[in-house]
């Protein structure tokens, strides 16, 4: 699985991160900000109405009052409320959103592309996907129109003439609409698990004749054969049947097919002898990895960098065959506690050849274990060779037992894994062994599989990153719709849901028009990284060259004031765009369906940073929304 | 009645209504036909659909989960197919495979009629993915998915020639040329639920569809298939082919059969099964040379008519020469007569010296002179006498004609190389070439097995048969020897070398060692790389001085 971004221990996220400052000052940062910016515009807005002194009681008033409101809302009352958002979420026949979804996942099979190599991963998105859609709109069109509605309706005087906060009204709603949206996952939820069992779930037979099979045990010691095809007709494994395993009561496992395997078990012996498979195995689980630190070393062995082969994604790096060239992970951690057998690695590795070679055989590689004490005695273990495959998991399980080079008498030792670990740290090496070969690796792409969690946990996992999602819609839908009209309270949360979803690309494109711009660029572009910045300009030079047809790549050729004119407009309008991104959610962050689909436990540390960054946004979306509730009743 | 303002513009609003409307009903009316179902009427939009063959159900099959996701992008079918290309860029890029395939297929069913998608994106599995895996058995996996892509495009547009032809084309070049070709073959002929995918499209089990000396299904052979199929769409005249040469289109699938036949020969199968197949590609290719191929000057050509045009201008020219027996060779006369001292001079260079030592402006004065000691027929004309003149005059014109008609056939004929494949098949079908293929072949097997002197034995024999078919196929001299005996010499050479001996002076093919060394000139662009020197610096680690 790719993982372009690494997944921070959530004490590290929240207090240093990577950029020597932790989520939660960024937090405070920004509410600081727009606190204050906040209450200015208030302010502004009021003395233009009411005087300069006037607005400025008002203001302090408002504020004083708020603290107590807050301290005296009511659990019950939130209760009462939200039971009527229920009862209402009901009346407007939430549940057709639930008959949309049933629809969509029986037809699923029509629009999806059946022949994948990874049926899993593809059933696991679409249901995810599909759900998360769903939800989201029906979240929307839930939060956005409720108080509008009962304002328009007269209805909320019924309930603001009752001994009710502004705190309650809008907390109420959150609640009661998080509560329909959760009722409504979990039951989409459940539909999905089965959908995509239901799709996966396949059987194969044996047709070969078991006589022929123990004859050629008997003869070869070895049966090579295939299963029958699935009956969508999709797929079969082929078999390998070693008498030797048979004897000392290992498993048959057929090769692996579209992402799966299937387990061969044998009845009885000689002319008894009966043969089934069993169901498939290896598509639905959740691997959790253990990650290292990667650092590559040069073809001469020293600390270097790795090559880049010309691939226009530089998320791999490459290290040059039969040469010093290393590709080093150093893991933390490692003790016989956690890995009592050994280290299981896994491998996912890309090839690159720069000579045809032969092409019936892999390249070689090998991997090494060092001790990460560069003076220790015994710093290596023995080369383990293997052939690489690419796109998909190979396993290398390194046994306790192994040898050893000493470096003092050049001798080769038995040693145990764990002697070359130091302060729970060891290193894995890889290495490529053919000349004018390479290997691409990148951080994620060595790891070791210290445990295997149940699919369905990590399947509720999946659907929570959702759940917090639809959470955090709901919190800007009521906010947005304290002080809008339904439709307009709707398109803005559209909005910031869309403007959240496109961070990345509204940054890349405010990159490529910063560094674009004649003035702006030479001071400030160089902190951009060019691989984040996009070429193209923003939404004037964009429409410009739309209608002059000029692609992105190609200078705009205008005079230099003109250019000017659009450079700085476009950085402008790109900027303010660029500010509100940023108050808003990473909504990409919360989505978690690759680690479901490739089979990886989703990390309870990112389980966390989501839940904490939900919980810091209802908070203010809360705050927000009494405020605005509370002025407005106020201006009734 | 009270005659206000409002009341006024909504009359007025419902006759601009009524008048918008009759525009749009006359675009937009749905055909309509009687009880016989025969055509009655229809609005613009419909007559046009009709007119150009592209109403859903005559492009081809008609799918319901196209239609709905097309009905469900609510008229952004445009932006979501882009969004969609955009995507599979990205999936590419992120070497994301299933993505890829998974967005392919949307877009797909979104534009199922847009035949760049299906050509791009088929070329972009078979081509570009497969190449992306290391194992040659994933690549094949990804060449089968490219095809089976071009398969379902065919499908949905089943009177696109040009799909099927690159069904063919990926059949036959992909599978059949690729590097890994021999593992290719191999797959593809023991392939047997690929094979079932495809008996609905094309006969598998037909010995069209199979070698004949194992009776599995050859990659070429099921090219040819779809060549055929490709071939009969263009025939129907259903859809006319668009957007490729239709002589490059039609002489695809004679050359398929010769493809196979060269297959099988490199994989080691000789005797009467190569000479069938190399006698099957001589048939094809003679029929195509019959067929009438449209061409760029609006005329149709047969490629087969060369002899009997060339045979039609001797006849005129004799006819013409009759009615004014001496006038060419006098006219000729005259004009050399005309010459000044230089220009005489000039044209009588020998060639060797002309190619060698002439200037730009020479070769300029020499092809002027030339051009005007040409006699042309109307020269001839001039000289018959008057009485005969106008039939000269009909005779001059129908050379002409001929002289044209022979100038593109040539061209033509030059393009897919005729002649060359036309002899090459009745050369491959002897005896001779057969026992000198296998020879090579086995030349090859004692190399492998570092039996050197046999493989010497070999490669003699077979130089003693490709010097006679040489001898008496001068023509084939230049093409066959650059294909197929450039690494066989080589490996002959280095054969002679490790046995310690030279090259036997009584070589049978010397024009082979002149063609194959490395010239001079190229040796001296190359100066030898000095070896670099290594130095270790052990602050700094290693830096190359």
């Amino acid at each position: 699985m790719v993982v372009e971004k690494e997944v921070l221990p959530y004490l590290q996220w929240l207090l240093f991160s990577n950029q020597g400052y932790g989520a939660l000052f960024a937090f405070l940062l920004l509410v600081s900000a727009a606190s204050l910016v906040g209450i200015l515009v208030c302010y502004a807005v009021t003395s233009a109405r009411i005087g300069l002194w006037e607005a400025f009681y008002a203001v302090a008033q408002t504020i004083a009052n708020a603290f107590p409101d807050f301290r005296r809302t009511s659990f019950g009352r939130v209760a009462a409320l939200s039971r009527l958002a229920i009862q209402e979420s009901i009346r407007r026949k939430v549940l057709v959103a639930f008959a949309i979804f049933a629809v969509i996942l029986l037809y699923a099979g029509w629009f999806l592309d059946v022949r994948t190599d990874h049926p899993a991963r593809l059933y696991l998105s679409f249901a995810l996907t599909a759900t998360n859609y769903l939800i989201l709109v029906m979240a929307l069109f839930l939060s956005t129109f409720s108080l509008p509605n009962d304002i328009k309706n007269r209805t909320m005087y019924t309930v603001a003439t009752k001994p009710v906060r502004a705190t309650e009204i809008v907390l109420g709603r959150i609640v009661g609409f998080s509560i329909v949206g959760t009722a409504m996952l979990a039951l989409m939820g459940i539909v999905s698990y089965g959908f995509v069992v239901r799709n996966l779930s396949h059987n194969h037979t044996l047709d070969a004749d078991p006589a022929e099979i123990e004859a050629s045990l008997a003869k070869d010691g070895v049966w090579e054969g295939e299963t029958s095809p699935d009956a969508k007709g999709l797929h079969r494994h082929p078999i390998r049947i070693d008498r030797r395993r048979l004897d000392e009561g290992g498993d048959i496992t057929t090769e692996l097919e579209r992402g799966h395997w299937h387990v061969v078990r044998r009845t009885g012996e000689g002319a008894a002898a009966r043969y089934a498979i069993g169901p498939p195995e290896g598509q639905l689980q959740a691997r959790v990895p253990v990650y290292g630190k990667l650092s590559f070393l040069s073809r001469t062995g020293t600390a270097g960098d790795g090559v880049n082969v010309g691939s226009e994604w530089g998320y791999r790096k490459y290290i040059e065959g039969g040469t010093l060239a290393s590709a080093v992970w150093t893991f933390e951690n490692i003790t016989p506690e956690r890995f009592p057998d050994g280290l299981p690695l896994e491998l996912n590795l890309s090839i690159f050849r720069t000579h045809k070679g032969n092409i019936e055989k892999t390249v070689l590689g090998t991997l090494f274990v060092k001790s990460p004490n560069r003076g220790a005695k015994i710093r290596s273990s023995t080369p383990r060779n293997f052939h690489a495959q690419e796109f998909v998991v190979d396993r290398q399980r390194i046994p306790r037992k192994l040898q050893a080079i000493d470096g003092e008498t050049s001798t080769i030792k038995d040693i145990d894994l764990f002697d070359l670990v130091e302060d729970g740290k060891l290193e894995v090496w890889l290495q490529c062994a053919e000349r004018g070969q390479y290997f691409g690796v990148a951080q994620a792409d060595l790891y070791v599989r210290s445990a295997n969690r149940p699919f369905w946990l990590n399947f509720i996992k999946g659907y929570a990153g959702i759940w917090l999602q639809m959470v955090l819609i709901v919190g800007f839908g009521v906010t947005a719709s304290t002080f809008l009209s339904g439709p307009i309270a709707m398109l803005g949360t559209l909005g910031a849901v869309v403007l959240g979803l496109s961070a990345t690309f509204v940054f890349g494109v405010f990159g490529g028009a910063i560094q674009a711009n004649p003035i702006l660029g030479p001071i400030v572009g160089t902190i951009i990284s060019e691989e984040k910045a996009m070429p193209g300009g923003g939404p004037i030079e964009s429409l410009v060259r739309l209608v002059t047809q000029k692609n992105i790549m190609i200078e705009l050729d205008f005079p230099w004031l003109a250019e000017l004119i659009i450079k700085s407009l476009d950085a402008a309008m790109l900027g303010s765009m660029l500010a509100v991104t940023r108050m808003l959610p990473d909504f990409a962050f919360f989505d978690t369906t690759k680690y479901l689909a490739y089979g990886f436990d989703i990390d309870n540390a990112l389980l966390a940073q989501q839940a904490t960054i939900v919980a810091g946004y209802m908070l203010v979306l809360t705050i927000v929304g009494y405020f605005f509730l509370k002025t407005r009743e106020l201006a009734a | 009645m009270n005659w206000n303002a409002p009341f006024a513009r909504k009359i007025v609003y419902g006759v601009l209504i009524v008048v918008l409307l009759i525009p749009l009903f006359r675009l937009g009316q749905p055909a309509s036909y009687d009880a016989n179902g025969e055509f009655k009427s229809a609005g613009m939009l419909a007559n046009m659909r009709i007119e150009y063959d592209l109403a859903q159900a005559n492009l081809g099959e008609i799918d319901p989960a196209s239609e709905s996701m097309k009905l469900a992008t609510l008229g952004l079918r445009g932006v979501a197919a882009s969004i969609l290309w955009q995507k599979s860029n990205e999936y590419k890029k992120k070497e994301d495979w299933d993505n890829l395939s998974a967005t392919l297929n949307q877009i797909t069913k979104l534009q199922p009629n847009f035949i760049g998608v299906w050509e791009f994106q088929g070329h972009n599995l078979a081509y570009n993915v497969s190449v992306e895996f290391d194992n040659y058995r994933h690549r094949y996996h990804w060449v089968k998915k490219g095809i089976e892509f071009l398969i379902k495009g065919t499908e949905y547009n089943s009177k696109e020639a040009r799909l099927f032809h690159n069904v063919g084309w990926f059949f036959g070049q992909k599978i059949g040329r690729a590097d890994e070709h021999e593992q290719f073959r191999r797959l593809f002929r023991e392939d047997a639920d690929f094979h079932a995918s495809l008996s609905p499209y094309v006969d598998m089990e037909s010995s069209e569809a199979r070698s004949r000396h194992d009776q599995l299904p050859d990659n070429w052979l099921v090219s040819r298939l779809w060549y055929i199929r490709a071939a009969d769409i263009v025939d129907s005249g259903l859809k006319p082919l668009r957007g490729k040469s239709p002589l490059v289109f039609h002489s695809d699938r004679p050359k398929a059969y010769m493809n196979h036949a060269e297959a099988i020969e490199t994989e080691g199968h000789f005797g009467e099964v190569a000479r069938a197949a190399w006698a099957d590609g001589l048939r094809e290719w003679t029929a195509f040379g019959s067929r009438e191929i449209p061409s760029t000057w609006g005329v149709l050509i047969r490629l087969n008519e060369y002899a009997a045009t060339s045979e039609e201008i001797q006849n005129l020219t004799r006819e013409l020469d009759t009615l004014a027996p001496t006038a060419r060779a006098d006219i000729a006369k005259e004009r050399r007569e005309a010459l000044t001292a230089e220009e005489a001079e000039l044209i009588q260079t020998p060639e060797a010296v002309r190619n060698e030592r002439f200037t730009e402006k020479q070769w300029m004065a020499y092809q002027a002179i030339m051009s005007r000691l040409f006699v042309s027929d109307d020269d001839v004309v001039t000289r018959v006498p008057t009485e005969h003149r106008s039939s000269a005059e009909r005779i001059a014109r129908k050379l002409s004609s001929a002289r044209l008609m022979i100038e593109r056939i040539d061209r033509y004929r030059n393009q897919v190389a005729f002649a060359y494949w036309k002899t090459r098949c009745e050369v491959e079908q002897t005896e001779r070439a057969a026992k000198a293929r296998e020879h090579l072949y086995q030349a090859d097997r004692d190399l492998e097995n570092a039996k050197l002197e046999e493989a010497k034995k070999n490669f003699e024999l077979a130089w003693d048969l490709w010097a006679a078919l040489f001898a008496e196929n001068p023509e084939l001299k230049d093409d066959l020897a650059q294909s197929d005996l450039r690494r066989p010499f080589e490996f002959y050479r280095i054969t002679l070398s490790q046995l310690g001996e030279d090259l036997p002076k009584d070589f049978k093919l010397p024009w082979l060692v002149e063609k194959f060394s490395v010239p001079e000139v190229m040796s001296q662009d190359y100066a030898p790389i000095e070896p670099q020197v290594i130095r270790e610096d052990p602050a700094k680690g290693v830096n190359p001085k």
